[in-house]
């Protein structure tokens, strides 16, 4: 093989990979070398019959992905990393630290090398108060008045409330005794108009009945003539029918009457003759 | 070497898919998968010239491929992507069957018994159907490296460029292999009688 055209540039020469100097380069040399270029042309032969081999039909399996192996962006990894989930847990221990401390007036001290997380320190002072002492007679006193400013207050809150319910039954009263009187004067009225409606109707009803059993009348007289005559014209041609029919066999048997008289007096003769042949 | 269909376009146009496959869409994995399975398991039924193999082999492209899109840059070069992962499968796949003796040789019976037929005569074995299981038996008796070349030019429409990206192999390397293995798969026909005219004379 030719230095110069060695089989890479026969390979992009049989794909059609060439242009220019290059093809016509190996052009020539094809040209000028038989032996090379019916090898060629036999590599070129057997890209033919490659051709022919068929795509292999297949039905692609059903794959059930596994969760943890789906991939994810680059930002959500982050969002599902461990680091992130500690980062987030620490953060809130704090604030939620934080803001119970807030609440719970904590302290934090240093003293004399030692470290002290209190409280509710401060308030602690103004809680503590000298205790009063009661004696029996006293709660006994305290819880009698009590009573009695309760009892006072349920009275009067009781005589308001009699006072407005009586008030508002004697309103309702009044109120109910207008709306029935004006009930029953709207269905006096419902009543008569309905009565009135009914009646209309119901003579609309006779009427519309009326004609239409007078039309109906009109009409199956109508459709009696009718069919009357159409049953007289039926009846005459059954009846001409028949006579020709009876006519028509009176004659059939005519004719077989003629004929079976004919044969038997044919008959008659052969035995004659036979009889007057046998005497002879 | 086929005609362009409704599903190599697709397939050509797949970006937003795999977009979304690597945003974890299960849906738009599956769609992956319905696009391209029939492409990768015929580049490895070729290779192996083998249901069985070319099976596994391509499930296990797909296993890889779900497992590592995240991993994949650019969704250009998603086709010379799963080509490596179906060709690195395929030499797995070629190894296990080597070293496990147990292993059916479910392709090795298949040659032999086509190599028992062969000697009957080819002639009477060429029917449309069985002849596409000759080439490839053909295909299969081809160096490896050569066989693989030969499919990615001829079947799944590689350029000499991409193919020694896929391979990782020079450009000219590539070429090499396609020239010498066409010229062993020529050899390989006249043995068995095949010739085009035969072909079309069908």
């Amino acid at each position: 093989m030719n230095k110069k055209i060695n089989e890479h540039k026969l390979t992009a020469y049989l794909y059609g990979e060439l242009s220019g100097q290059e093809l016509e380069e190996v052009k020539n040399h094809l040209d000028k070398n038989p032996e090379e270029k019916k090898r060629v042309e036999e590599l070129n032969q057997v890209r033919r019959i490659l051709g022919k081999l068929e795509e292999k039909e297949v039905i692609e399996p059903v794959f059930i992905w596994p969760e943890e192996n789906l991939p994810r962006p680059e930002n959500d990894n982050f969002y599902h990393s461990n680091w992130f989930k500690i980062a987030c847990s620490i953060t809130l221990f704090i604030v939620i630290f934080f803001i119970s401390g807030y609440f719970l007036s904590a302290s934090l001290k240093i003293n004399n090398g030692s470290f002290v997380l209190g409280f509710n320190s401060e308030d602690q002072s103004k809680i503590v108060a000298p205790v009063q002492e009661f004696t029996a007679e006293d709660i006994e006193s305290i819880i009698d008045k009590k009573l009695s400013s309760i009892s006072e207050n349920n009275t009067q809150q009781f005589q308001e409330l009699s006072d407005q319910i009586q008030l508002i039954s004697n309103k309702k009263v009044l109120d109910s005794g207008k709306i029935i009187s004006m009930l029953d004067q709207e269905s006096n009225q419902l009543n008569n108009n309905l009565q009135a409606y009914a009646n209309q109707i119901q003579e609309e009803n006779i009427n519309a009945l009326r004609d239409l059993v007078v039309l109906s009348s009109k009409q199956q007289q109508a459709q009696f003539e009718t069919t009357l005559v159409e049953f007289s014209k039926y009846l005459e041609q059954k009846r001409n029918d028949d006579l020709n029919f009876i006519l028509l066999n009176l004659k059939d048997l005519k004719q077989h009457s003629d004929n079976y008289k004919s044969k038997t007096n044919e008959i008659l003769a052969s035995l004659i003759e036979k009889v007057n042949d046998g005497n002879n | 070497m086929y005609g362009e269909t409704l599903l190599d376009i697709a397939m050509m146009h797949s970006d937003s898919v795999i977009d979304r496959a690597q945003n974890g869409d299960k849906e738009a994995f599956n769609q992956l998968v319905s696009l391209w399975y029939k492409r990768i398991y015929n580049y490895a039924y070729k290779y192996f010239s083998e249901h069985n193999l070319a099976s596994e082999a391509t499930q296990k492209t797909f296993i890889l491929v779900y497992r590592k899109i995240d991993s994949l840059k650019n969704p250009d070069s998603f086709k010379g992507w799963i080509y490596r992962i179906a060709t690195n499968c395929c030499h797995e796949e070629e190894r296990l069957r080597k070293v496990n003796s147990n292993s059916e040789p479910i392709d090795l019976e298949l040659s032999a018994k086509d190599r028992r037929d062969d000697q009957v005569g080819v002639e009477d074995k060429i029917v449309n159907e069985e002849l596409s299981e000759v080439l490839i038996e053909c295909l299969g008796q081809i160096n490896p490296e050569q066989r693989q070349v030969i499919i990615m030019k001829e079947y799944e429409g590689f350029k000499f460029r991409e193919i020694a990206e896929v391979l990782d192999i020079s450009e000219n390397t590539a070429k090499s292999r396609l020239y010498y293995g066409l010229a062993a798969l020529r050899k390989i026909l006249e043995e068995k009688n095949i010739t085009i005219e035969s072909w079309c004379n069908e």
